[in-house]
């Protein structure tokens, strides 16, 4: 299960998402591949076929940045002292 | 305002080893880290080649927290259902050690600031700050800090260098995605599964249905008392991916057989994704302008060679030959010292490497073939067994040798 994958992490939470999925933009294709591409699992398609990501256990891997691009994620690292911690790495 | 004479972002090796070069060269640096400590957000495989970067910091290795020395080298070929393995035991050359960058990175920062430099983390860069075409400072929260030069060592999304237009946006082609799991397991029972004097250790590459036949691989590592076990998979395939999620994909790693015997009763205590970038393949990417030099992975310094993947040496030397450009106040001369060293020499050697690891048969069709035909070279049947060249002929009919020697002669441009 990828939840308790990410469970050894440590991982702070930020104030605000520091990925948002831009207006409008929820049917996109590349969206769509992430579902199955996000390493944390993070994407998720609803019933009516939307997307929606939740950036808790977030990886900062950047791929759904590059698979996606400027267009139609908002992406930023998440704020300073914040996100995911590696204690090994 | 404060100004320092260099502000590093980011860090990573690159960033630190630039900061520790600078302060010992007695020049007044700033780190920005956006982690709570060094090494907070940095992945790697694995594995430290340090002959290259040894003399340029000749004092460093001797309490480095390396992990252990790589003393066998091993290469599988994964099929469906089994696998064909070759190791290399005792004849390693060179030196390169396995370690873990939490570990590794806050021990290099703690020696860059014991040189004089001053670190500062959970700060990160929003922007570069530019005026009349220079870069002249960094953006942090509502805050600008002012610096002679800024050195960006940001690693391989390279947001900031594409910010102000140095570097056009990362392609998928240059990328390859990195998931790994550390996997905590006992000294001895390490020592022993591996067969292991105490100290050393075991690099081992894997590929074929690891990444189900797409262009990529696995890679194990053994630390001190734990195991590095991860998968590479180059962001192009993933753009038209049609296997499973990928995180499924290192579940069903570790539990095939080669690899489940050898992590058993091992706890994950880590999981972890980050890009790695494939470079080489279009030359190197600009590495400064007036203000600005790039390094490490962010300048794009990472190679894969299939069967070994190579970007903390070069993250290490980056950093270090920008310090020196910036020591004898010839910053334009970055871009030179990395022209003169072993980094471009690389990169120019391995420059069509990239094109021919992208060859899907490498993946699809190779190891699930040799694993084939030597599980039906061991095969003794009942009613006799078949003759070798028969068996040869069969798994390699002429149309398939064919291919074989056209991929063979690829070969020659490596
Ligand atoms: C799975 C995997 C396996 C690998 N295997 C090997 C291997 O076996 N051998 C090998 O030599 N190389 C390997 N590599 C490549 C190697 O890890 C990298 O080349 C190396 O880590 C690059 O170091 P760097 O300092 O350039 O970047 P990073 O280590 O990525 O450092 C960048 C730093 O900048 C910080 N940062 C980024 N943006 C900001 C900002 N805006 N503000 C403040 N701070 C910021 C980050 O938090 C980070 O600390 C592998 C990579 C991966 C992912
Ligand atoms: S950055 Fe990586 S881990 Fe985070 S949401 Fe994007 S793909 Fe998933």
């Amino acid at each position: 299960m990828i939840e308790e994958k990410l469970s050894k992490n440590v991982f702070k939470k930020g104030e605000s998402p520091h990925i948002q999925i831009k207006n409008g933009c929820g049917f996109n294709m590349g969206l769509k591949a992430m579902v199955k591409l996000c390493p944390a699992g993070l994407y998720r398609e609803g019933e009516d076929g939307t997307v929606t990501v939740s950036v808790d256990g977030c990886l900062e891997c950047g791929t759904c940045r590059i698979i996606c691009g400027g267009e139609i994620l908002f992406w930023r690292y998440p704020a300073g002292g914040t996100g995911v911690q590696y204690r090994f790495g | 305002m404060e100004k320092f004479s260099v502000i590093v972002v980011g860090a990573g090796l690159a960033g630190l080893a630039c900061a520790y070069t600078l302060a010992r060269g007695d020049i007044d640096v700033l780190v920005l880290e956006r982690g709570d400590y060094a090494g907070a957000k940095n992945v790697t495989g694995g594995r430290l080649y340090v002959e290259p970067v040894r003399s340029l910091f000749p004092e460093l290795w001797a309490k480095a927290p390396l992990e252990r020395k790589i003393t066998r080298e091993g290469f599988t070929l994964v099929g469906k259902e089994g696998s064909v393995s070759v190791e290399l035991a005792g004849g390693v050359k060179v030196e390169s050690y396995s370690l873990l960058r939490a570990k590794f990175d806050r021990w290099l920062a703690d020696q860059a600031e014991s040189a004089g430099a001053m670190i500062m983390t959970k700060a990160l860069v929003s922007d570069l700050v530019e005026e009349n075409g220079r870069i002249i400072g960094v953006q942090v929260e509502d805050e600008v800090l002012q610096a002679d030069y800024i050195v960006c060592a940001e690693g391989a999304l390279s947001l900031l260098a594409e910010g102000v237009g140095l570097h056009p946006p990362v392609k998928c082609e240059n990328m390859a995605l990195g998931i790994k799991e550390v996997i905590s397991i006992s000294r001895e029972a390490l020592e022993e599964r591996f067969l292991l004097p105490p100290g050393e250790g075991v690099a081992r590459l894997f590929v074929g249905e690891v990444t189900e036949g797409n262009f990529g691989g696995g890679f194990l590592y053994t630390n001190q008392e734990s195991i590095s076990l991860g998968l590479v998979i180059a962001c192009e395939t993933l753009t038209s991916w049609r296997g499973m999620e990928i995180y499924k994909l290192l579940d069903n790693f570790k539990s095939r057989p080669e690899i489940a015997a050898v992590i058993r009763g091992g706890e994950t205590v880590e999981y972890a994704a980050h890009l790695v970038p494939e470079g080489g393949g279009k030359g190197l990417l600009p590495l400064y302008r007036p203000g600005l030099m790039v390094v490490g992975d962010a300048a794009g310094f990472a190679l894969n060679l299939g069967f070994t993947v190579r970007g903390m040496d070069y993250a290490l030397a980056s950093g270090y030959y920008a310090a020196q450009a910036i020591l004898k106040k010839r910053p334009e001369d970055y871009e030179k010292l990395v022209a003169a060293s072993f980094v471009a020499k690389d990169f120019e050697n391995f420059r069509s490497m990239r094109d021919f690891l992208g060859r899907e048969r490498l993946y699809a069709y190779y190891p699930q073939k040799i694993v084939d035909f030597m599980s039906d070279l061991y095969t003794i049947p009942a009613e006799g067994k078949e003759r070798i060249f028969s068996l040869l002929r069969r798994h390699f009919p002429w149309r398939e040798l064919w291919r074989v020697w056209q991929d063979f002669c690829e070969l020659r441009r490596l």
